[in-house]
């Protein structure tokens, strides 16, 4: 019961993180909000797949599944494409702010997004098969 | 039920450690300066430099 409560309690203050955390920081007057976001989404995505890519190599025997591999692999080959692409999408949409040009920056960050939610999905659902594991500093 | 608290609250841990990350990108207000967009190449590749950045040939 009293385990219970306290998870309950964690998952409350989690839940309320998260609120703050998905509203971000307000942009400046005179920012644009598709470039401040891209380049927020990049950051985020340089951290999560660092984060997921040490779970995966220190883990990988007792994950013992092909897919997580597959996945983490893919990332380790692609990302610095992905985001060169999503750098040169953002010079070009500054060089010229046209829908066109945000929609090729929207296609552009969607491949980046993608990978970023199956790196999460894998980190939080195995985190089952390691749950004492701790990155090393 | 022991074993499950400790699944439930790695799971959070991790999930935590997340939203962390995610906090600190979401502070940025502005456009990057060059100079900003120059330290986010470094620390880029400065992570990816790390060996579990690296392909391990497939052992089969």
């Amino acid at each position: 019961m009293r385990v219970a409560l306290l998870a309950g309690l964690v998952l409350l203050a989690l839940v309320n993180q998260s609120c703050q955390v998905f509203q971000g920081a307000p942009i400046d007057p005179g920012a644009d909000r598709v470039v401040v976001f891209a380049q927020r989404a990049q950051n985020q995505a340089l951290d999560t797949f660092d984060e997921f890519l040490a779970f995966e190599q220190e883990n990988r025997a007792l994950l013992n599944d092909p897919k997580v591999k597959a996945a983490a692999d893919n990332i380790r080959m692609n990302y610095q494409k992905w985001d060169d692409d999503l750098s040169a999408s953002i010079k070009t949409y500054q060089l010229a702010r046209t829908q066109e040009n945000a929609t090729k920056l929207d296609l552009t960050l969607s491949i980046l997004r993608q990978a970023v939610a199956i790196a999460s999905h894998y980190l939080v659902t195995k985190a089952s098969v390691a749950p004492n594991w701790v990155r090393p500093k | 039920m022991e074993a499950i608290i400790v699944i439930l609250f790695s799971a959070i841990d991790h999930t935590i450690k997340l939203i962390e990350k995610y906090r600190s990108a979401a502070q940025q207000s502005g456009e990057w300066t060059a100079e900003q967009e120059a330290a986010y190449k470094a620390r880029r590749a400065q992570v990816m430099s790390q060996a579990h950045w690296q392909v391990d040939p497939d052992p089969s």
